[in-house]
């Protein structure tokens, strides 16, 4: 098996879509802090031009009952300038760069680029036919599978802390020191820990299907309505079961990948999370292990 | 005799429909053992089957006189149909990933299967651009790696150009005579496959019909003088006797094939005839090996090479002569 990994290992490193979903990931990141720093400035814009409101004081003397006692004063600009609240903040720095990490990781964006990948990476092999070429040496098909499944839970690992590694960087670059001071360390690395426990369990998902499919428009599309559309189903079985007072999305993982940041730093969560993650990855792992043993390779 | 591959009743079944029906083959070492059927005949399901891509429904199969499959199957080389290759790899690549899995140390190892197959010039050129010779070559060499005892290859010449041809027939014949290597190979050239084959199976509709080594085929081939009579013991004593022909044979009862002077049929049916012997056919047989092949198969000219003629006397004649 240690030989079989150490093949696998070298295609990975010579598989061009790794880099090429490296790439899109650290793409997309920077894409979010633009799309921020966007609307950042059609926030300003639209406030210097006065259609972001004006703000009227009213200062009513006590003693003086008459409106014309009152001092009435209107001003416009920058509510930071004139000493604004926390909600008018510009949206990059209310975002900041954990928001940023939040929707990069538990958002469809790393789910759909690793998921692109890994269908990329194990359907390949049968689109080439190489997968002869192992299964014909004598390797047992459930090192065969379980070496492929261990070297996209690898590339996903990378590519998750690419996409992290992004993040970080092109927030120091664009929000500077105080977009660093903002991110609590602890809570990123409890957050990006969990978020790489979901990963892997769908990528174990993801990989089943690529096995299972064998074709690479099947199993891009089935990964894809898998990420888009699994929640949106489980939002239905909760309503199916709501008098059982059962709730099937709180056991499925793409659901509480969404879980707000705040929440997922809870002990329980992370104790639940890991358990579910678990459960997910071992029943796919094993589903595609007794599957690919079983099955004819063309 | 050792056997490399020895099956007994491989099955297999898609739903209802009966690939490969209790095949029973028998490939011995340092045979090239050449494979024909049809297309959809079921010789590569068999050979999937061999190489352990595909399970059987029935059956069992012994490689290297033993049941445990998985590990024989690391001294045996396959290429099944299309070379499973990574087009946007070189060809130094994809034998560098061969080599890993194998878990084989020696790194010159790439660099001699490249130099033994004559792709080591190919350089940074990537698989997808290569010809369809390269390819095969290529897949030949993966089949190669790690020195395997015995070689599946199905339909390896096919795409390919004369020199192609005869470049992969070369390399076969000096892996099995340089190296003792015993081949399964199925092929439609049946020219080229009976320039190489030592033994043959003949795959018809799932089931193995026939198994045959080359000297047999050779005879079956022979052209002769094939005479129906009455008897012949009689017969074979008259053409001892009289016509002084020793070298025929009685393949079954009533038939006679007489192998020497072919240019004197005539003599000896008249000879037959005088003597006294009920001479029903005489005519020229043989055939080149494709048209036996054809004929085994159920769909070539069953014809032998001059079919015998009746005249309105009712006398055989071939060649407008009389017999």
């Amino acid at each position: 098996m240690l030989n079989l990994f150490r093949a696998e290992y070298y295609k990975l490193w010579k598989n061009k879509s790794f880099y090429i979903c490296a790439l899109i990931g650290a793409g997309l990141t920077l894409l979010l802090y633009s799309t921020l720093f966007l609307v950042d400035n059609l926030e300003k814009a639209e406030t210097q031009q006065g259609q972001g409101g004006v703000t009227i004081t009213a200062k009513v003397q006590e003693d003086t009952a008459s409106p014309e006692g009152a001092d009435i004063t209107a001003e416009t600009g920058n509510p930071q300038e004139t000493g604004g609240s926390a909600e008018t903040m510009p949206m990059s720095q209310r975002i900041g760069i954990m928001g940023v990490i939040e929707q990069m990781m538990s958002g469809s964006f790393a789910c759909f680029i690793i998921s692109i990948f890994v269908c990329i990476f194990v359907i390949g092999e049968y689109g080439n036919g190489a997968i002869k070429n192992v299964v014909g040496k004598g390797h047992s098909r459930k090192a065969v599978f379980l070496t492929k499944l261990l070297t996209v839970e690898l590339a996903a690992l990378l590519l998750n802390l690419m996409i992290v590694g992004a993040c970080l960087l092109f927030g120091a670059i664009l929000l500077g020191k105080d977009g660093i001071q903002s991110i609590h360390w602890a809570d990123l690395a409890a957050f990006t820990g969990i978020q790489l426990a979901f990963s892997a369990a769908l990528v174990s998902i993801v990989t089943w299907i690529g096995e299972l499919t064998r074709s690479l428009a099947a199993g891009i599309s089935l990964s894809l309505a898998l990420v888009m559309f699994s929640t949106s189903l489980t939002a239905g079985l909760d309503l199916v079961f709501h008098d059982l007072n059962w709730k099937p999305s709180s056991y499925w993982l793409l659901d509480l990948q969404t879980t707000p940041l705040a929440d997922v730093c809870q002990g329980d969560f992370i104790i639940r999370a890991a358990v579910i993650s678990l459960a997910w990855f071992l029943a796919a792992a094993l589903a595609g292990t007794l599957h690919f043993q079983k099955s004819d390779i063309k | 005799m050792e056997y490399v591959l020895k099956t007994t009743g491989l099955t297999k079944q898609y739903g209802r429909h009966t690939v490969v029906d209790h095949v029973d083959m028998h490939v011995g070492k340092g045979d090239i053992y050449g494979f024909i059927g049809k297309n959809g005949a079921g010789k590569t399901t068999f050979m999937r089957m061999v190489a352990g891509l595909v399970s059987p429904a029935e059956g069992s199969m012994e490689l290297f006189g033993s049941t445990a499959l998985e590990k024989q199957r690391l001294r045996v080389g396959s290429l099944i149909e299309q070379p499973g290759l990574y087009g946007k790899m070189t060809a130094r690549e994809n034998l560098e990933v061969v080599r890993r899995s194998l878990g084989i140390t020696e790194r010159h190892a790439v660099d001699d299967m490249l130099e033994f197959v004559r792709l080591s010039d190919t350089g940074k050129k990537k698989v997808k651009n290569f010809s369809m010779g390269m390819k095969q070559r290529l897949g030949i060499a993966i089949a190669l790696f790690c020195s395997p005892d015995f070689l599946i290859l199905d339909e390896p010449i096919n795409g390919l150009d004369p020199a192609g041809i005869k470049e992969i027939r070369d390399l076969l014949l000096r892996l099995n005579q340089e190296r003792q290597m015993t081949i399964l190979i199925s092929s439609h050239i049946l020219g080229e496959l009976s320039k190489i084959a030592t033994r043959y199976g003949i795959i018809k509709d799932g089931a193995l019909i026939e198994e045959f080594d080359a000297k047999e085929l050779e005879l079956r081939c022979q052209r002769c003088l094939k005479l129906i009579v009455d008897n012949a013991e009689r017969a074979a004593a008259i053409l001892e006797e009289k016509c002084h022909i020793t070298n025929y044979d009685v393949p079954q009862d009533g038939v006679i094939r007489i192998f020497d002077g072919l240019d004197r049929s005539w003599a000896v049916n008249r000879e037959l005839i005088q003597q006294g012997v009920k001479l029903k056919e005489s005519y020229l047989a043989g055939q080149d090996l494709e048209g036996y092949f054809m004929d085994l198969l159920g769909n070539g000219s069953a014809a032998p090479l001059e079919a015998p003629q009746k005249n309105r006397r009712g006398i055989y004649t071939f060649g407008g002569k009389h017999a």
